[in-house]
């Protein structure tokens, strides 16, 4: 009894010192990580970071730099794989240490680094509207100081230079770029090729001879669910009512009761009418799971709308193991109004710049570069958002590099260039219209409402 | 002064200003006050006066030599330091023609002093230390400086952090030897609680404080706008979803996790394999929420029907004959289908708590209701529950926080999506909408709806340990 009395309170005693210590290494976790920043930040006494912030303009990309740069992105997995892969040959080339890490809260994490100054050097940012709010506080280094800005206009498509640029400070580059709006199919199910007008699209999609039904549509993707639908409407609204009604309606000028958006969300809803599985499959699929049926046998279903990236990060993963052109092939969707003839919408993964340190100016300078993005390209599944890059490594995605270089009106997501109230709004109004798409009125009604109050600040 | 400090850290250059070392600065300093202004005494001798004037110059001079690193941060620290410093040459000046007539050489070092010193010399010399440290160190790590730096300021915390608090209760405690006793019996309570008073008011007073003051500020924090952040939180469908959802939890919740963990142990009470049965309900309480979320999405998985159900409960529903439900979609059930994830993590906590209250009933008392011939039921129902009528409504209480707070299990498993959407869950919407004026007033709300809730389960938890 006495033993094990003076046992417990040995155990008592070295867990209250355990506690303390824990206690200690996360204090100074705390405190010590913003007083390093602060140190790094303003001191040249560090021994190897002797470089004065700021005082060089340009960094030759062979340059020995050493040091670290830290990048968040919302990548993980094989994306993550991919742009390590993407910066090797700078780290090699420069000693530099890039130091990724990768979050799907990535616009939480960015946001209160806004707010508490915490922040990494360079990060993937959520979007154009996420990226103008924090570039108007003056979070975002102005990368025409950083670039050689005439090299990357010349190189890149005028869209994405427009879309990286706020207040005349280029605030946002392109790493790799996606477009939207293709209807992908089986050439062994659906042989009818190419359809060059969406009424042929929906009268196949009607008939699904061969398939179970028209549409294959999946909106899970966890908090960001009912992404997808908002593709869906988006296309729509540029195809149907042309990149003025688009511009005003991301702008949150144009009311969501208006026929122009009834029109698409009635569009979309008639695919979900006519889709494999039908409301109830498309709320509980994941996205990039949505296709499956298209390769099973008997299949469930004739078309798939999605973006380019189901080629590289999705259909390769399918337990039929799909291949590009045999198994599955794309056309882009066809132009509904002709007075908007070639319209496409697309989106892409912007990088910003937090902290102007040499490691970081090098780390973008790497990046935008032609040589950089074919690593990436050469994975698959991304298009370059350099217009440098023009060897892909299989036919969807050299079908879909051509589409981006030839599109006549080209837009970008407009869910992601609205407010994120607004795109949350959006999100789940996707998902309650699939859900109950008797309810159309009320959700729209709910749009109008929040673009009212969302746009305000 | 506080806010001026949390003012700087607005990032407009991308780069951070001194925050940390200012909230350090600003708790030392808060340490030495009182002390400095309760203590005159001290003030009567010379050496005080010489090593004052000492330190003002050597300040003077790190200003001088520091002024990049300095003016940024560290600007309302310097100008609380300088004055207090200031004040107490003044004292000196005053003390010094009294020593030199008294002689009186016996006092020792003053403490205050040397606390004040130290704090002072910490400002100063941490940001120094850690880059010295910090380059010495990664020059070990090869040329790693970020690393080096992180080592540096573990060491430097590690030694740092324990010789300051030693270092304050020491000096504490020879400060108050030369109080009379009653005064020593009056200053030494406060003087021991003074940094956990301010490790409060830094972590808890304050940011309460800040956000009900920013509940009442727009989106930008700039304009005073009353109360209209708290009209759209009581006229918001998304809110009003939400307040609906969390008086579901409260009272749902409540009772799964109240009468299921009363039950098991009632029933588990004094049987052979009780604690082998109380283990198995206790063991999903070591599951963080988000994993049991996931956990959950499997055994509510629902495929579109000709595919197989991989989901458990699918799986059973259609191994009986019936038709698979999609849980976490359907409407109306999927508010009852994330609470049972949430009672089922839970459960065990209600039970480990009633357990314990149940075998502090005296025995004695049960048995004689059975010899004088009550049923089973009637001793549970007239003297097992009015005797555990205590731990019950500490239980209760407790279940009805967390319903309030419930976020992780929404969050992880609809993300609100579906009419599942609660009041956390609203206030980090807000939050990534960039609306913290609004999140604040949720946080308020929240905060307002817990309150009394805290303050009968701490009453009530008390009166419970004053009966042991």
């Amino acid at each position: 009894m006495d033993l094990s009395k003076h046992g417990l309170r040995r155990f008592w005693r070295l867990l209250a010192l355990i506690s303390v210590l824990a206690l200690l290494v996360a204090a100074c976790g705390g405190n010590g990580g913003g007083t390093t920043t602060t140190a790094g930040g303003t001191t040249t006494s560090g021994a190897t970071d002797t470089t004065e912030p700021g005082s060089s303009t340009t960094t030759g990309e062979g340059e020995e730099i050493g040091g670290v740069v830290t990048v968040i992105g919302t990548w993980g997995g094989a994306e993550e794989e991919a742009f390590l892969a993407m910066v090797a040959p700078f780290e090699e080339r420069t000693g530099v240490d890039v130091q990724y890490t990768g979050t799907r809260d990535i616009n939480t994490v960015l946001s209160a680094g806004v707010q508490s100054g915490i922040l990494p050097d360079v990060a993937g940012l959520p979007g154009p509207g996420q990226m103008a709010e924090w570039a108007r506080q003056g979070a975002l280094i102005d990368l025409k100081t950083v670039l050689d800005y005439e090299t990357y206009v010349a190189e890149t498509s005028p869209a994405f230079v427009e879309l990286g640029t706020v207040d005349d400070q280029l605030v946002g580059v392109f790493i790799k770029s996606a477009i939207k709006g293709l209807i992908w199919y089986n050439p062994n199910v659906w042989t009818g090729g190419d359809l060059d007008s969406w009424d042929e699209v929906v009268a196949a999609a009607e008939a699904h001879e061969g398939a179970d039904a028209g549409w294959c549509i999946g909106l899970e993707s966890g908090a960001a669910s009912g992404w997808p639908g908002t593709d869906w409407i988006e296309d729509f609204v540029i195809r149907q009512s042309g990149p003025e009604v688009y511009d005003a309606w991301y702008q949150g000028q144009h009311p969501w009761t208006s026929p122009e958006i009834r029109q698409a969300f009635e569009a979309y809803g008639e695919a979900v009418a006519n889709s494999f599985g039908g409301s109830q499959y498309a709320l509980a699929t994941a996205f990039g799971d949505a296709a499956q049926p298209m390769f099973t046998d008997p299949p469930g279903c004739l078309f798939h709308h999605q973006a380019s990236f189901m080629a590289g990060e999705f259909f390769p993963n399918y337990p039929s193991s799909p291949q590009p052109g045999e198994d599955f092939d794309f056309f882009i969707m066809p132009t509904i109004n002709p007075d908007f003839q070639g319209a496409l919408t697309g989106a892409g993964d912007l990088f910003g710049m937090f902290h102007d340190t040499p490691q970081a100016r090098a780390l973008m300078q790497w990046l935008v570069t032609a040589e950089a993005q074919q690593i990436w390209v050469d994975r698959g599944g991304a298009i370059s958002g350099n217009t440098m890059v023009t060897e892909y490594p299989d036919p969807v995605s050299q079908k879909s590099a051509e589409a981006l270089a030839t599109s006549e009106v080209f837009r970008f997501d407009a869910s992601d260039l609205m407010p994120e109230a607004m795109n949350s709004a959006f999100w789940q109004a996707v998902l309650d219209y699939t859900q109950n798409p008797g309810q159309l009125d009320a959700i729209l009604q709910r749009l109008d409402e929040v673009q009212a109050d969302a746009y305000g600040g | 002064m506080t806010e001026d400090t949390i003012e700087t850290m607005s990032p407009d250059t991308g780069e951070q200003p001194g925050q940390p070392e200012g909230s350090v600065g600003t708790a030392y300093l808060a340490m030495i006050g009182f002390p400095v202004g309760a203590h005159r005494w001290y003030l009567r001798h010379a050496t005080a006066g010489i090593i004052y004037v000492v330190t003002f110059a050597l300040l003077a001079l790190a200003r001088f030599v520091f002024r990049e690193r300095v003016e940024t941060g560290f600007a309302p620290i310097w100008t609380v330091a300088v004055i207090l410093v200031a004040v107490q040459l003044l004292l000196d000046a005053q003390a010094i023609p009294r020593w030199v007539r008294q002689r009186d050489r016996s006092v020792p070092l003053p403490a205050p002093l040397l606390l004040l010193l130290g704090a002072l010399a910490t400002i100063i010399l941490l940001p120094l230390l850690l880059d010295g440290l910090g380059a010495v160190l990664s020059t070990l790590f090869g040329g790693n400086t970020r690393v080096g730096r992180q080592v540096g300021t573990v060491i430097i915390t590690l030694v740092g952090v324990p010789a300051v608090l030693v270092g304050y209760i020491v000096l504490m405690e020879h400060t108050t030897w030369h109080f009379t006793e009653v005064w020593q019996r009056r200053v030494r309570p406060w003087l021991w609680l003074a940094p956990a008073l301010l490790f409060l008011y830094t972590f808890l007073v304050y940011p309460t404080y800040g956000t009900i003051r920013r509940s009442l500020y727009d989106q930008a924090g700039t304009s005073f706008i009353g109360l209209d952040n708290y009209e759209w939180f009581f006229n918001s469908p998304e809110t009003l979803t939400a307040l609906r959802n969390n008086v579901l939890w409260l009272v749902v919740f409540t009772a799964l996790t109240v009468i299921g963990g009363l039950i098991v142990a009632t029933l588990f009470d004094r049987v052979r394999y009780e604690s082998f049965a109380k283990t198995i309900v206790f063991v999903p309480m070591a599951i963080s929420f988000v994993a049991a979320s996931v956990v959950w999405r499997f055994m509510y998985v629902w495929n579109f029907p000709p595919s197989p159900q991989t989901g458990t409960i699918n799986a059973i529903i259609v191994a009986l004959g019936g038709e698979p439900i999609d849980f976490v979609r359907a409407p109306g059930l999927n508010n009852f289908a994330l609470i049972v994830v949430a009672a089922w993590v839970w459960v065990g906590f209600c039970m480990v708590i009633l357990s314990a209250g149940i075998k502090s009933i005296d025995r004695e008392l049960m048995e004689a209701a059975r010899v004088d011939g009550a049923t089973e039921w009637q001793v549970f129902r007239r003297i097992m529950l009015p005797l555990l009528a205590p731990t019950l409504a500490v239980v209760t209480t407790t279940m009805l926080i967390f319903a309030l707070k419930t976020f992780d299990i929404v969050y992880a498993m609809t993300s609100g999506n579906f009419d599942t959407n609660v009041i956390a869950l609203e206030m980090w919407n807000q939050f990534s909408f960039n609306q913290y004026g609004r999140a604040s007033a949720v946080a308020v709300v929240l905060l307002a709806a817990i309150i009394p809730v805290m303050a009968y389960n701490i009453r009530q938890f008390r009166r419970q340990e004053e009966i042991r």
